[in-house]
Order: C-alpha cells, then sequence, then structure tokens
C-alpha cells in the first residue's frame, strides 16, 4: 500500500536509531566476559555489577550515537584491557604478612601503560579532528570502567590509582600534539 | 544509476553507518525510487510498492552495520532482491492456498484492484497491438481457448513464441516485464 513519503521516512529513522542501539551488541558480547570475570575473581559482586551496569550503558550510549564516540568507545575496551588483566593476575600471588601493594601498583602501571597506548593512537588518528574531545572522554570513560572491573580487587585505592594513571599515562601525548599545533 | 550519484550513495551509506545523521536525508532520497523501481521491475504494483517500502526500512535498519569496505548498491539490491524473494514466495503461497490475491472483504472486487485490472487490459491490448497480426490472433485465441487451426504442439510453439515478443514489447513499453 502507498504511503506518503514522509510516513516512510519516519519510520525508516526509527528503523536507523534502532539498528544504531543493536549495533552496540558486538561491543557489549566482548564487555561481558569482562564483567563475569571481575565477578568471579574480585569477590566484591555489587561493586564489579555497578562497573558492569555502567560501561553497558556508556558502550550503549557510544554505539547509538556513533561517530567519534562508538570509535572511542572501541579504542576504550583495548586501552581498559591492561588494567583489568594485570590486577586480576596478582590473585595469584600470595602475600607473606604486612601490606601488600602489588595489586594497586599493578592498577597504576597498567593504566598508565594502557593510558599511553590511547594518546598515542589518539595523537596519530585524530590529531586534526574536531571530534579529538569526544573520541577521548568516551575512550578515557570506557577504559576507566574496563579497568575498574580489574581494579576492584584492590579496592577504592586500586582504582583510583588506576584512574590517575590512565590520565597521566594519556596527558604526554596530548600534551605533545596539542603544543605542535 | 550513474556513476557519480552510485559514488554520494557510497558515501553517504558509510557516513550513516559511521552515525552521520546529516547522511539519511540523501541516503532516503537516493534509496526510495531506486528501490521501488527496482521492486517495480519483478512485482506487480501493490506488491511492489510493499516490497520496497520494506527493503528500504531494513537497508536503514541494518546501516549502522554497513561495512564502507563493501559496494553501496549491491548491498542494497541484496536486500531489496531478498525482500522481493520473500514476497514473491507469499503470494506463491497464497495462491496454493486458493487466497484471492486482491479482493475486497465481500468477496467482489474493489474499485482499486477493477481500475488496476482495467489499466492492465488496457495494457495488454497496446502491447498486442504491437505484435504481427498473426501473434495478436495465436495469443487472442490461446487466451480465450478456441479450437485451434494447427495441431496441439505447432500451436503451443506459436504461443510460446507470439509470448516472447509480447514480452519483449511490453519491456520495452512499460519497463518491466
Amino acid at each position: 500500500m502507498a504511503v506518503p513519503e514522509a510516513v516512510l521516512a519516519a519510520r525508516a529513522r526509527r528503523a536507523y536509531e534502532r539498528g544504531r542501539v543493536l549495533s552496540a551488541r558486538l561491543a557489549l558480547a566482548v564487555a561481558a566476559p569482562m564483567v563475569g570475570l571481575s565477578l568471579v575473581l574480585c569477590d566484591r559482586p555489587l561493586a564489579s555489577a555497578g562497573c558492569g551496569l555502567a560501561l553497558a550503558a556508556v558502550l550503549l550510549a557510544a554505539a547509538w550515537r556513533g561517530q567519534p564516540f562508538a570509535r572511542g568507545a572501541r579504542a576504550g575496551l583495548l586501552a581498559g584491557l591492561g588494567p583489568l588483566l594485570l590486577p586480576l593476575a596478582t590473585c595469584l600471588h600470595i602475600c607473606a604478612g604486612g601490606v601488600c601493594l602489588l595489586a594497586p601498583t599493578a592498577c597504576v602501571v597498567a593504566a598508565l601503560l594502557g593510558g599511553a597506548a590511547l594518546g598515542l593512537y589518539a595523537r596519530h588518528h585524530i590529531n586534526a579532528s574536531p571530534d579529538a574531545s569526544g573520541y577521548l572522554v568516551t575512550a578515557l570513560a570506557v577504559a576507566a570502567l574496563v579497568g575498574s572491573l580489574g581494579c576492584v580487587i584492590a579496592g577504592v585505592s586500586g582504582i583510583v590509582g588506576m584512574m590517575v594513571g590512565l590520565a597521566l599515562g594519556t596527558a604526554p601525548a596530548l600534551w605533545w600534539a596539542v603544543r605542535a599545533t | 544509476m550513474d556513476r557519480a550519484r552510485r559514488e554520494a550513495l557510497q558515501r553517504d551509506l558509510a557516513r550513516l553507518a559511521d552515525g552521520d545523521r546529516e547522511a539519511f536525508h540523501p541516503v532516503f532520497v537516493c534509496l526510495w525510487p531506486l528501490l521501488r523501481g527496482f521492486a517495480g521491475r519483478y512485482l506487480p504494483a501493490p506488491d511492489a510498492e510493499d516490497a520496497a517500502q520494506e527493503a528500504l526500512v531494513k537497508v536503514f535498519a541494518r546501516a549502522a552495520v554497513f561495512d564502507a569496505r563493501r559496494d553501496a548498491l549491491s548491498w542494497t539490491l541484496g536486500i531489496a532482491a531478498y525482500e522481493i524473494k520473500t514476497v514473491r514466495r507469499r503470494r506463491q503461497r497464497r495462491r496454493e492456498d486458493g487466497e484471492p490475491c486482491v479482493e475486497t472483504g465481500d468477496g467482489r472486487a474493489g474499485p482499486e484492484a477493477l481500475a488496476m485490472a482495467r489499466e492492465r487490459e488496457e495494457a495488454v491490448a497496446s502491447a498486442l497491438a504491437l505484435l504481427d497480426p498473426a501473434d495478436a490472433a495465436t495469443l487472442r485465441a490461446y487466451a480465450a481457448g478456441d479450437p485451434t487451426p494447427v495441431s496441439g504442439a505447432t500451436f503451443r510453439k506459436r504461443v510460446q513464441r507470439a509470448l516472447a515478443r509480447l514480452r519483449l514489447a511490453w519491456r520495452i513499453d512499460h519497463g518491466r516485464p
């Protein structure tokens, strides 16, 4: 049956927006095992679930919005892998008394590396783009949330240390780029 | 579709896949007539319109996952072709179930169906007028079920040839088989 073009355009628009939300499936499928790992290994289910939900919400919003936000979310998932996995690997370590700083240290070191990688990538790929801020904010937010899933094991200090590490790791490459332009 | 429009579609669909909403309108304006024409080549008018609409909506629903390395036109027409196939299969099932294709609820053909049937008859008559008189007479005799002056096999062959010429004339005149 023939329908007015405006009605058809509205229907197509709704389908497109729905499709954009559904395009987050891949990112969510990647994030799901990360949350599972955190729930199983970190022994803080509430914090892990909270970080997981926040991560899912950011990934969904970024995929729906698209453009630099979606690209930033993908980069953030990669940059957050270090701070997620390295602290979890310290589960295998046994401290012989006293205060063990291995997990928080792992959080900071991995975040520094992840942040540096993110900064370098951003410097090379989105240097002159006006979308740079959207890309970076999303990438850092996703990396921080992914990292939090692992750094939950070291408590609040681990998460704060990881966030500082990410910021410090990203800053030099970006500062250099800004200075060069 | 010319090369420039094809490249524009490729560019706009890639932008749409990336999330650039400003590319929505150019893609819509380019695709709607294209899909309507494409469906019109393989389906009768009301079904073609439905299939084109469904195909268009599906193209936009999947636009977010369109891979910009692929050819946009082929990708779009692939979706439309699948939709046309689905509509054809549905029509085939309807015919097998003995359901009337276009009828009103009380069993009589509606005014739209009558007008379409009249339009179709006129189009067939004008296509027949383009044929050789012998071909036209063969097809009329075949349609009316009149007794054949020649043997069955010869008559079938003549009908086959006349139909092929009619299809050709129809395609030239109406742009669809």
